[in-house]
């Protein structure tokens, strides 16, 4: 008895049936948060797809959209008492999608090639993102603002804002190195926020830790996989876990919090994979968040005079359940003064490519960041993935506040720059 | 427990009953009730609060309730709870609770000699209720003798319980209009070791801080009443022993030791022997000080002032008693002003002249949906008929 | 689908056409609660206000049609199921904490504002809401009313109707009043106190006023191990025998305490038998000296490990396996049945051994929860309901389980409500006269039976009996549903 299209990926039946539908979990659910609807929480969704597993409903337009609506930020997950493993309840409700009825079916399709074409393939991200970082710092740019001409341009002009400014890209190395610890440099991360990746060696040499990115590795498969894209995540995973193998690292140090979460469930992704299930659990075994690995170092002097915010990368801390150690590093740090916002554990509402495919949510998650940066107007805004690092940079626009966008390892650099500097 | 019985009054707001009953078991109280006639039945405890309500609105008999309400106490200690039937007084239940180191801590105004059945109906609490509550709240199950003489229960005689109406809150405080209160379980507490204390004051508001500062230090405080006498302010307290060290120095005032009879006083205070016009008034706490000022302008012989619980009380002897055409319209002014907030004058005794004048309980304006729990219950008018708020 | 097309336009016209769910799937998933039973409704609306909700209330009496509301539906008796279908109308829209007065120590709620939220912001305040259900963080103001809610911390400081001082309804007739007051004292019949756990069948409470306290200047959480049942509910005698009332008192066994450790990582030794939580709070002189007393009564009666947290922090610790005990369970089975019997304190002991005889004789493992403090059970039946005939098994072991409760002297509900999973057991604690006694109370408040329906009372014919057939039988398959 089952009504999923695609049998191979379906929901586990004992993992839907995890959920006693208790209900705790509602209000930590951010479009639950904003609609009220029941079937927009996680409870609510579960519900729906027990009830197409079970050839109640098909799975109809409805129900897509509510699972589309879906952040997948997990922090559900983390206060479900039950353990229901919503993120995989949700990718594989998702990959029944490809199969489902048509109708916006073009849509995925494009999405689909985009991430299959593009993000996938390491050469082809570069060569079109390399005129996206000439743009961001081209008087253009400044044109083009100053028009207003970006209102009226939709996705483009959300992503305009998003768009911080990048630096030179960070790609691994094509010559064999050997170490321990080993850098996960990842897709858009390398090409667009090749400075983080630059800030976490410095900060990791600094505190004696040796980092290296081996080569062929490439994008983590996570926005696939949220995508309902498992074959493609799958194929993505086994290029990484080969490439990893290939290398002599112990530990995968990863500082973008999908990635993190994305690699430390390959386990999962590939359980039903023979020549892979054993191999990908051992990789994932090794991979650690950077802050995960910093914490509990001996780090150098920081100092930074500055009020700052952390906001929770939701991979980070609902994904992984990591959220005291930021804070701890971030609290190190003499001379500044950390604000807690309401809701620094709220999904940003950038969720991957969801603030393209949703923007209307995504926008109401992103001003209820900017009402709170409004309020406390913090200089700096730490985070821990790159998706939230762009949808901040809109936000602080909308806050109307002058402040810098900063992923922890930028800070942690800063910090330890100026104090050296000065001390 | 006072050894002199007091003599129960026979006449109620200054009507003289048409015949007095005093049904000796419960079988007996059933046929009473039963035999319907166009009297009204004036259900009877101990008689303390006969006084409060209007005067019944038809012929009425007086039926005495404590001999046929009598019975064992089944009291159990490691639970908390007793299962108590409604004639026996306060005195003698908290006798047998302090055996076990237990108590009820409902102290309505001379508690010896109010039954359980009656206080409940009164539902008015006494000093301690500014730490325990009403005394509705610790009414776990009851069981009641309806108009029509069927013998009806709600709740039971565990501590904690929702199973089906909450009936005993309805019937808690209805002035036995609705049924007369045969047995109640009730949740009791450990007897703790307290020390009574009191200070002078220089003001009614230093009274106040007093009181908000020790209730923000967690003290607890089981009472804590302010009374005006002879132009002082007067602060009476009672505390956790663990509590006075520290309650010495947040006072800006001298806490010294107190004795029973100064409790007794605030427990009492408007209804004593002299006490002819008795008012309580419940406000919120920033409407104490106006209401209090007001009724002072009637310049009454006594005032209570019990902060945390936000009630002000104030009593007048025949000598000091206004007019009642300023006193209706202090009260007529005062409801309308605490109307905003819910708060409400009740008249708890009035001497027999000005009932004319002064209405017990104001108006209420739930007043339809009381007439439904009324004739839901009682269609006849067996109970307490017109007694009580807006002649029910 | 049979509700009439012009009561839908009139629902649309009242809450606006995106606040009205009428879709198949968008129904679906308010067919149930947090327990067993499940109904669909024909069509849910969210008034932004207490005008709508009058509306809506108005317009579904008119044309007849069951009305229920319903908070976040985490209630653990049905109390949130559309037992006659109809039409459900929730209160998410209106989640507004209205105003915190710090003098008066109240505060004024919509009823779709979720219990933790209160807490939360009148902690601005120094102030705190004392009902603490253990859904705290999802469940509602509003739905706690219903229920007269209680939770761990109701030991000392009472549950919903103790800290709820007055309240905005609209009636099951459809009209609006203002019951109790925003004070302690009001003049004539408490209907505040009659609304409070009424389960939704008088009205529906559109704004509520609440009573806040100071936080206690200092609280110590106790957590202490035994090897079993029995020597836990010694010391929970011998802690009230020595005159103290905890804040909370709350005892978890063996089962539970496994699926909490797998789940939850508390850190529970793993053969713990049996776990005390004692809470207790006030002035640091009177706290310490109170610890110590629950300590020598633990190391009495058989404490292996007593742990003490006094910061905020390490108490949430302590208390994480407590607060997410029961969905935890969903670990180590599909589904359970979560009872909430209640016996005197003395006879806990007892009836824990007719309930682990029950469990035995169903071949259903019980996990046990309670608030020992006050005698409240939460035996969780753990089964499968895709396993054929189990429900309608696991309903029938509850029953007696139910039965054990009243025959100990004790009651059918002490917090979850009657709702509509134990209307059926309403007999065995009362009689047909006092059944009708209770009855007369939806007459007063207008309720002419299709407002709530199937709730707290037992109902002769119709809705009960064949809605709980199918409840029993929903394992059975999907027809058993629709």
């Amino acid at each position: 008895m089952t009504g999923w299209p695609l049998a191979e990926d379906a929901p586990n039946t004992a993992d839907l049936a995890k959920c006693v539908h208790c209900g705790l979990c509602v209000n930590s659910c951010p479009t639950y948060a904003i609609t009220g609807l029941e079937v927009e929480s996680p409870r609510g969704r579960i519900h729906l797809a027990r009830a197409v597993a079970e050839e109640r409903i098909p799975l109809t337009e409805t129900v897509q959209e509510h699972w589309e609506l879906c952040l997948q930020c997990r922090a559900c997950e983390a206060v479900c008492p039950s353990g229901v493993p919503y993120g995989q309840i949700m990718e594989k409700a998702r990959a029944q999608l490809q199969a489902a009825p048509p109708s916006k079916s073009w849509g995925r399709t494009f999405r689909r090639l985009v991430l299959r074409q593009v993000i996938g393939r390491t050469r082809v991200l570069a060569t079109l993102l390399a005129p996206v970082r000439f743009f961001a710092r081209s008087p253009l740019r400044k044109l083009l603002r100053a028009s207003g001409l970006l209102r009226f341009m939709g996705p483009i002009g959300l992503l305009e804002a998003q768009l911080g400014r990048p630096g030179r890209p960070f790609r691994p190395n094509n010559k064999h190195e050997e170490g321990d610890v080993a850098l996960f440099t990842g897709c858009v991360m390398g090409e667009l926020f090749g400075d983080v990746h630059r800030s976490t060696v410095r900060v990791l040499e600094r505190s004696g830790t040796h980092v290296f990115a081996p080569r062929n590795q490439t994008c983590c498969g996570a926005l696939s996989a949220h995508d309902g894209d498992l074959e493609e995540a799958r194929r993505l995973a086994r290029l990484n876990i080969s490439a990893f193998e290939a290398s002599s690292a112990k530990t995968i140090l990863v500082n973008a919090a999908g990635c993190g979460a994305a690699m430390k469930e390959y386990g999962d992704l590939l359980e039903g994979d023979s020549k892979f299930a054993e191999r990908a659990q051992a990789i994932a075994a090794k991979v650690l968040d950077f802050s995960e690995y910093l914490v509990g170092r001996t780090l150098p002097v920081g100092r930074l005079p500055a009020k700052v915010t952390y906001q929770d990368a939701c991979h980070l801390a609902h994904a992984q359940g990591i959220s005291t150690e930021p804070r701890t590093l971030l609290g190190a740090i003499e001379d500044c003064e950390l604000v807690e916002t309401d809701g620094a554990d709220l999904c940003c509402g950038a969720a991957g490519i969801y603030s393209l495919l949703q923007p209307a949510m995504s926008a109401e998650l992103r001003q209820r960041k900017a009402l709170e940066f409004a309020k406390h107007k913090p200089d700096l805004i730490v985070t821990a993935n790159p998706g939230c690092q762009m949808q901040y940079e809109a936000a602080i626009r909308e806050a109307g506040i002058e402040a810098r966008v900063l992923h922890l390892a930028e800070f942690l650099d800063e910090a330890q720059a100026t104090s050296t500097r000065s001390p | 427990m006072s050894k002199v019985k007091p003599r129960i009054p026979s006449v109620v707001a200054g009507c003289a009953p048409e015949s007095i009953h005093t049904p000796a078991t419960i079988p007996e109280l059933r046929d009473l009730v039963g035999d319907r006639n166009e009297r009204t039945l004036v259900p009877v405890g101990g008689g303390t609060q006969l006084a409060l309500g209007n005067a019944p609105n038809r012929p009425f008999s007086l039926v005495f309730l404590k001999k046929a309400l009598q019975g064992e106490v089944e009291h159990e200690p490691t639970d908390l709870t007793a299962v108590a039937p409604a004639g026996v007084t306060l005195g003698e239940l908290g006798a047998q609770l302090a055996e076990s180191g237990q108590c009820l801590p409902f102290d309505p105004p001379h508690s010896e000699e109010v039954t359980l059945g009656g206080g409940l109906a009164v539902g008015i609490g006494g000093p301690v209720r500014t730490r325990y509550g009403l005394p509705r709240d610790f009414v776990l199950g009851m069981t009641v003798l309806r108009a029509d003489s069927e013998l009806v229960k709600a709740g039971g005689r565990v501590v904690k319980n929702v199973t089906g109406y909450d009936l005993m809150r309805l019937w808690s405080g209805s002035l036995g209009t609705i049924g007369i209160v045969t047995s109640v379980a009730l949740r009791v507490f450990p007897l703790t070791e307290t020390i009574d204390l009191q200070c002078e004051l220089d003001s009614l508001a230093a009274g106040q801080a007093l009181a908000e500062k020790f209730l923000r230090a967690d003290l607890r405080p089981e009472l804590l009443d302010l009374t005006k006498k002879k132009g002082d302010w007067h602060g009476t307290l009672r505390l956790s022993q663990r509590a006075v060290s520290k309650a010495k120095k947040l006072a800006a005032t001298d806490l010294v030791l107190s004795s029973e009879k100064d409790y007794l006083e605030v427990r009492d205070l408007g209804f004593g022997e002299k006490d002819v016009l008795t008012l309580r008034a419940s406000c919120p706490t920033s409407a104490i000080a106006s209401t209090t000022k007001a009724l002072e302008k009637l310049a009454p012989s006594q005032i209570l002032v019990r902060p945390l619980a936000r009630e002000v009380r104030t009593t007048w002897n025949a000598q000091s008693i206004p007019h009642a055409d300023a006193v209706a319209a202090t009260i007529g002014a005062l409801r309308t002003e605490l109307a905003k907030d819910s708060g409400i004058v009740v008249a708890e005794r009035i001497p027999d002249e000005m009932r004319g004048a002064i209405d017990t309980w104001g108006t209420s304006q739930n007043f339809q949906r009381m007439a439904a729990v009324k004739s839901a219950f009682d269609p006849y008018n067996r109970l307490n008929a017109g007694r009580f708020v807006g002649g029910l | 689908m049979s509700m009439s097309t012009k009561l839908l336009d009139e629902l649309r016209n009242l809450v606006g056409s995106e606040n009205l769910l009428h879709k198949p799937e968008d129904l679906l998933v308010y067919e149930l609660d947090g327990t067993i039973d499940r109904a669909l409704p024909e069509a849910v609306v969210f008034p932004a206000n207490t005008e709508e909700v009058q509306g809506v209330v108005h317009a579904c009496n008119t044309h007849e049609v069951p009305v229920t509301p319903r908070g976040a539906g985490t209630g653990l008796s049905g109390g949130a199921i559309p037992a006659r279908q109809g039409v459900i109308v929730g209160t998410a829209r209106m989640r507004r904490i209205l105003n915190v007065d710090p003098l008066e120590r109240t505060a004024l709620v919509e009823p779709g504002a979720p219990n933790i939220q209160l807490s939360e912001i009148a902690a601005e305040h120094g102030l705190f809401y004392a009902p603490d259900p253990s859904s705290q963080k999802a469940c509602t103001i509003g739905g706690n009313v219903a229920e007269n809610a209680g939770g761990p911390h109701c030991l000392a400081l009472g549950v919903t109707t103790n800290h709820v001082v007055g309240m905005e309804v609209v009636t099951a007739s459809g009209e609006l009043e203002w019951l109790g007051s925003y004070g302690p004292d009001s003049t004539g019949y408490d209907l505040r106190g009659l609304f409070i756990g009424s389960e939704g069948t008088l009205g529906i409470a559109t704004k509520v006023a609440v009573r806040l306290l100071p936080i206690p200047e200092t609280v110590v959480t106790l957590l202490a191990i035994f090897d079993d049942v029995e020597h836990a509910s010694e010391t929970v005698s011998a802690v009230i025998g020595a005159g103290l009332v905890p804040a909370a008192l709350e005892m978890m066994d063996r089962v539970t305490l496994q699926a909490a450790e797998e789940g939850l990582r508390c850190g529970y030794p793993p053969n713990a038998g049996a776990v005390l939580l004692i809470e207790l709070d006030g002035i640091e002189e009177l706290v310490q000296e109170q610890v110590q007393e629950a300590r020598a009564a633990c190391n009495k009666h058989g404490a292996t490990e007593i742990r003490t947290a006094t910061e905020a922090n390490e108490r949430t610790q302590l208390w994480k396996g407590r607060k997410g005990a029961i969905g935890a369970l969903g670990r180590i089975a599909p589904n359970y049945y979560l009872l909430d019997g209640v016996v005197p304190r003395s006879k806990l002991v007892e009836t824990m051994g007719e309930v682990s005889r029950i469990s035995q004789k169903y071949k259903f493992p019980v996990a046990n929860v309670f608030h020992a403090g006050d005698g409240n059970l939460h035996p969780c039946l753990l089964f499968d309901e895709r396993d054929e005939g189990s429900t309608a098994k696991v309903l029938e072991a509850g029953a007696e389980i139910m039965q054990v409760c009243v025959d100990a002297g004790g009651a059918l509900t002490g917090e979850h409500g009657v709702g509509y999973e134990k209307n059926r057991f309403m007999p065995l604690l009362y009689s047909e006269t006092d059944l009708e006694n209770m009855r007369r109370v939806r007459e007063i408040f207008g309720n002419s039976g299709t407002f709530n329906p199937c709730k707290v009372l037992p109902e002769g014919t119709g809705c009960g009996e064949m809605a709980h057939q199918k409840g029993a039988l929903q394992a059975a398959g999907p027809e058993a549903y629709v």
